[in-house]
């Protein structure tokens, strides 16, 4: 089953560690990848409010950048459970939002209004 | 010749990559893509193809459909643009330009491609903040109005960028730093790509070079690492999803005592990262695989059954070009034919316990996915004479 869902940590390093807790091995060659199947993407530190540029092209007011660091899942493959329900991997949900459309990133070909958990 | 026990011969799209042979479907690959996706299709159009459905991709000479698809198989990107046909949008930022919407057929063969004609400024459309060390493939599809040229730039002071010819099809212009590549897609229009290999931060721009000039513009994308298939933005930057395809054959298919894996591909680009695709017991203990490594434009063949048996290279003029590779294993005779010459051998090592390969997969290793666009797949279970071998791969 798919699921997109979109996320909020404090830092770069507890988004990854999150992110390293899915599966990962390593090759021959040393060279460390994943062993799950879902699309991870890092966005980090969005916009929030875009930079307001001037007619010459200076900056008049600088972009406001969100100080969490933002990741989007689409999760492949989760396992409903008993009743039915499919829910965030283990210790995810604390770190999710919920918007409504896409937000600043989307999925090629897949709503995440209609995928969200 | 002996008939190969597997064949693949791309033919249709779905959750397959659909083997010839064996006819009972066990040689078909299981194919993996969470989205959709884009190809050029029969008609040398862009089209879209659905969630999870693999692609059959036309190739372009000239700007017209010429020869048989591959399949496509390609890594996860982002497109950072959004509104990528929408120039008009106010997420463009306006420097001198009127835009004129849905005023041509665009290569998606819809009435959906912007005239851009310059007024006063910097005639052209930017949008700042873009351009970044990851992020620094920038394309667009482009059609000649009132002028041949047309320039995609790093707009922030002095960094400069690529200028096109759109009558010709040629790259007029590199500023420092910047490689640009110009593919004809047919209708007069041109896929324009301008890669800064210095990686700076900036300002993306899309424009003409003179004032009252025009051209029209469509799908505009702005990339990591390498140019990859258009990915159509709306209202936010958009991920396609990777993409696998792996899992065809079983233990009774393929012969692990003797035989020749076969492949006609090209890769997607001279990357230096590796990329494996094989024969293996479904582990990394037992594999016979081709692929290309961190030197460039390295073509590599590896037996390895618990130690390297064979490790046969052959460095190629361009590995981005399509190439017939074939690998011929058996005990203390092995081979690496390229392009119909025979580039390297080994006559010392040992193959496998019979029944011992299991699979054949698009990627070998883990992490090292075998992204290309593939013509022909087969696998010989004996192991084919020099003059076969010969007439396998010639171009």
């Amino acid at each position: 089953m798919i699921k997109i869902a979109k996320y909020e940590f404090d830092s770069r390093e507890q988004a990854q560690k999150k992110i390293d807790a899915l599966g990962t091995a390593t090759d021959e060659d040393g060279n460390e990848y994943p062993t799950h199947k879902h699309t991870i993407v890092r966005l980090g530190n969005i916009v929030l409010e875009q930079a307001v540029i001037d007619e010459d092209g200076e900056i008049e007011t600088e972009a406001v950048l969100s100080d969490k660091w933002h990741v989007d899942v689409l999760w492949n493959g989760l396992e409903a459970d008993e009743d039915g329900k499919v829910d965030h991997p283990y210790g995810w949900k604390s770190k999710s939002v919920n918007i409504d459309g896409d937000g600043v990133h989307s999925f090629l070909g897949l709503s995440y209004d209609s995928l969200k958990f | 010749m002996a008939k190969p026990k597997l064949a693949l011969i791309p033919s249709a799209q779905g959750s397959k990559f659909y083997s010839v042979l064996p006819s009972s479907g066990v040689g078909d690959f299981n194919f993996t893509r969470s989205g959709s996706a884009t190809r050029i299709n029969s008609q040398g159009l862009i089209e879209t193809v659905g969630n999870g459905v693999s692609r059959l991709n036309y190739p372009l000479i000239d700007g017209k459909v010429a020869g048989c698809p591959s399949h496509l198989l390609e890594p996860q990107k982002i497109n950072q643009l959004q509104r990528s046909q929408e120039f008009s949008n106010s997420y463009w930022i306006n420097n001198g330009v009127t835009i004129t919407e849905n005023n041509e057929i665009s290569p998606d063969g819809t009435l959906n491609a912007d005239l851009l004609t310059g007024v006063s400024g910097g005639f052209g459309v930017v949008r700042f903040g873009t351009w970044s060390a990851t992020n620094k493939v920038a394309s667009c599809f482009a059609k000649k109005g009132s002028t041949e040229l047309f320039k995609i730039a790093n707009g922030s002071g002095g960094v400069g960028g690529v200028t096109f010819n759109l009558e010709n099809g040629i790259v007029i212009t590199e500023d420092s730093g910047f490689d640009g590549s110009i593919e004809n897609y047919g209708n007069g229009w041109y896929r324009c790509t301008a890669i800064d290999t210095l990686a700076r931060s900036g300002t993306f721009s899309l424009g003409v070079t003179a004032a009252s000039e025009s051209v029209y513009l469509w799908g505009a994308q702005l990339e990591s690492d390498y140019l990859t298939s258009y990915i159509p933005s709306t209202s936010s930057a958009v991920t396609r999803s990777a993409e696998t395809a792996n899992g065809a054959g079983d233990a009774s298919t393929f012969n692990s005592l003797e035989g020749v894996l076969y492949v006609e591909t090209s890769a997607l680009s001279n990357d230096l990262s590796e990329r494996r695709f094989g024969l293996s017991d479904g582990t990394s203990s037992n594999v016979i695989r081709v692929g290309y490594t961190s030197v460039s434009n390295r073509i590599i063949a590896v037996v390895y059954n618990g130690s390297n048996q064979a490790v046969m290279t052959y460095t190629s003029p361009d590995i981005t070009q399509n190439s017939k590779i074939a690998v011929k294993y058996k005990g203390n005779d092995f081979a690496l034919w390229v392009d119909g010459v025979k580039r390297s051998t080994d006559t010392s090592g040992s193959v496998f316990s019979a029944n011992t390969l299991n699979s054949l997969d698009f990627n070998i290793g883990g992490g090292s996915h075998f992204y290309s666009e593939t013509k022909d797949v087969r696998v010989y279970n004996t192991a084919l004479t020099d003059q076969e071998l010969q007439a396998l791969t010639t171009i």
